[in-house]
């Protein structure tokens, strides 16, 4: 498990990423795991560059940041 | 530290252990030393002479060995319902636990760590792993309390952000007696922290809940919804859940909803004609139903019909013959669907309609093959999805068990709720199929501020906390006790000031249980442990 801040638009109140960028499977505990909180205020649901923290595992983070409509801001756990 | 000069007027009697650590010891020599000036002889690991008392402190320094040692038990105490430990800590660097402990080694068993080494508050609660429950900062003090409960245990704090005695954490686990007052260093050997003092008065205190519904009768809480229902801590019965929303009943001791549903809004949803409906690559229609037939994962069979933004539906459709694949509902896009439905049988799902109009399926895998039919979308009253009551509180600890959870629904928590009758105003905290969600909606509209995976278990725990910091309202959410996603906050002014919180159902499948609400202590409401913790 990984966890990284990415600068990511809303659009109609959600962000511009999906679960099956995030979700995974975790074989050895059978569950799921990965997942997002906003780190700041969220004004308008179509927001541009919020600021979010991303739990997944670190293939699928590194894909999230060749991802063009998000900003890999930095890496904070699990490198 | 107290002023000498009061000390024999403060401690007479009042006091199990009061070490002010009064008494200077040199680092290797403070085994056996008697607290001062009550408390019986400190029996203290420190394989590395990295524990010394001076001017009023215990003072850990760098180098030490790891978690609980160094480290100081005091003599044991009996586990009672409503025992204090009150402690007094800051520091630069790795972090300190203060509280209790089931034995007299390693880390222990009930207790607050301090740790702004890396900016956190961990809580202790019967030998489990700490769980994330606040943030701290180096070189800032911080007054702590932890009260045992017959089983488990209530963590508080004061200092740094949290600017009154703050509820940060309960738990209902763990009943090993005796307990051995205690504090110590933790796994971090470069602490660089001071104790102040470690304090167990003689009186014995529980909070009580502002709510608590065992759910034994309707719509007046009966009390029974946290462990302590009589004696120090019993608390939250009599309160009314107003206005009363008749879809909420008690079954068999759960609180369950069945919101009314509106009139069907799919057009040709028994797909009788190849009319209306805009079919994606692999889609037809014929013989009476929607058939796909090697369909690509996302390839919709939707409609536009009156479907408004914003609004719960509640799905229902067949799956009438199946060879490969998956099929979803959705709900305006096609992230928001329901479960995945990969089998013949008539599935009900809800969810709220975000983006567009559009109604309908959507593949959900790859080459798909299947048919569906009996497509119905209805309408859900928002009112109806909340179970509220108005309280005085805008910051609170609300922990319910959900004790069966029907994939494909909502259930969780209404928070800072504006108007039952009107709602438009509130958070929601909730689960959705393998997630945890975390929305606000400010004038009807919503905005999803966190999703982090679960794992549903029966019985399972879902807490929101909430704490006003500067006119915001931090939320954190525990699911089991552990912490899920981060801290996220809310400013809008819409939600901020509200007071009603509640319950939150789409579906007559999910029973709730033991329903219990604490202030968190914005309002000064333990602003009295500063008589002792001073």
């Amino acid at each position: 498990m990984a966890s990284s801040i990415f600068l990511v638009d809303y659009n109609d109140g959600l962000p511009d990423i999906t679960y099956e960028e995030i979700i995974v499977y975790d074989e050895e505990t059978e569950s799921l795991y990965g997942g997002w909180s906003v780190l700041e205020e969220v004004e308008d649901p179509n927001q541009e560059d919020v600021k979010i923290m991303v739990v997944s595992s670190v293939e699928k983070l590194t894909l999230l940041k060749s991802k063009p409509s998000v900003i890999w801001v930095e890496d904070i756990e699990g490198w | 530290m107290l002023n000498n000069t009061f000390l024999p007027f403060f401690i007479d009697n009042k006091y199990i252990i009061y070490d002010d650590f009064l008494v200077d010891v040199a680092a290797g020599s403070v085994n056996n030393s008697p607290a001062s000036p009550v408390g019986g002889n400190r029996n203290v690991t420190d394989a590395n002479s990295k524990l010394s008392i001076s001017s009023g402190n215990a003072v850990f320094s760098t180098g030490g060995v790891g978690q609980g040692n160094p480290a100081i038990w005091y003599s044991p105490i009996m586990r009672l319902g409503g025992r204090m430990c009150f402690g007094k800590t800051s520091g630069s660097a790795g972090g300190t636990y203060i509280g209790f402990d089931t034995d007299t080694s390693g880390q222990q068993s009930d207790s607050l760590l301090i740790r702004p080494g890396n900016n956190t508050i961990l809580a202790v609660s019967n030998n489990a792993a700490g769980r994330n429950v606040g943030t701290s900062a180096i070189n800032t003090t911080y007054k702590t309390c932890v009260i045992t409960r017959g089983g488990g245990a209530f963590f508080f704090i004061k200092g740094g952000i949290y600017t009154t005695w703050t509820l940060l954490f309960g738990d209902i686990s763990g009943t090993t007696t005796p307990l051995y007052p205690s504090i110590g260093q933790s796994s971090d050997t470069n602490t660089v922290m001071n104790i102040d003092y470690i304090i167990i008065p003689q009186v014995l205190w529980i909070p009580s809940p502002i709510m608590s519904d065992g759910f034994s009768v309707a719509y007046v809480s009966d009390g029974l919804g946290h462990p302590e229902i009589v004696g120090l801590g019993v608390g939250g019965s009599g309160i009314v859940w107003t206005p009363i929303a008749t879809t909420w009943t008690i079954s068999s001791g759960k609180m369950i909803n069945t919101p009314s549903v509106g009139s069907d809004i799919v057009v040709n949803g028994s797909f009788t004609t190849d009319t209306v409906w805009v079919k994606g690559a692999g889609w037809t229609i014929t013989g009476g139903v929607a058939v796909a037939t090697s369909a690509s994962a996302g390839s919709n069979i939707i409609q536009s019909p009156t479907a408004t933004i914003g609004v719960w539906y509640q799905t229902t459709f067949s799956v009438t013959a199946y060879t490969a694949g998956s099929v979803t509902s959705r709900y305006g896009t096609g992230t928001q669907a329901g479960p995945t439905r990969s089998a013949i049988g008539t599935y009900t799902d809800t969810n709220r309609q975000i983006s567009t109009t559009e109604i309908g399926l959507r593949i959900a895998s790859g080459n798909t093959t299947l048919s569906v039919d009996n497509l119905i979308v209805k309408p859900l009253v928002l009112s109806e999805l909340f179970h509220s009551f108005v309280s005085s509180k805008i910051d609170v600890m609300a922990t319910v068990e959900i004790t069966n959870y029907n994939i494909g629904s909502q259930a969780g928590h209404v928070a800072n709720l504006d108007s039952k009758s009107s709602p438009a105003n509130f958070i929601l905290v909730y689960l959705d199929n393998a997630a945890i969600k975390v929305d606000k909606c400010v004038a009807g509209t919503y905005t999803n501020l966190a999703s982090n995976a679960f794992t549903y278990s029966a019985n399972g725990t879902l807490r929101v906390h909430t704490r006003l910091d500067s006119g915001s309202l931090k939320i954190r959410v525990y699911y089991n006790n552990v912490l899920i996603g981060s801290e996220v906050s809310v400013s809008d002014a819409g939600i901020v000031s509200n007071t009603i919180h509640g319950l939150f159902s789409t579906m007559n499948s999910n029973q709730f249980d033991n329903y219990n609400v604490y202030p968190v202590g914005s309002n000064n409401e333990y602003s009295w442990f500063d008589t002792i913790a001073v």
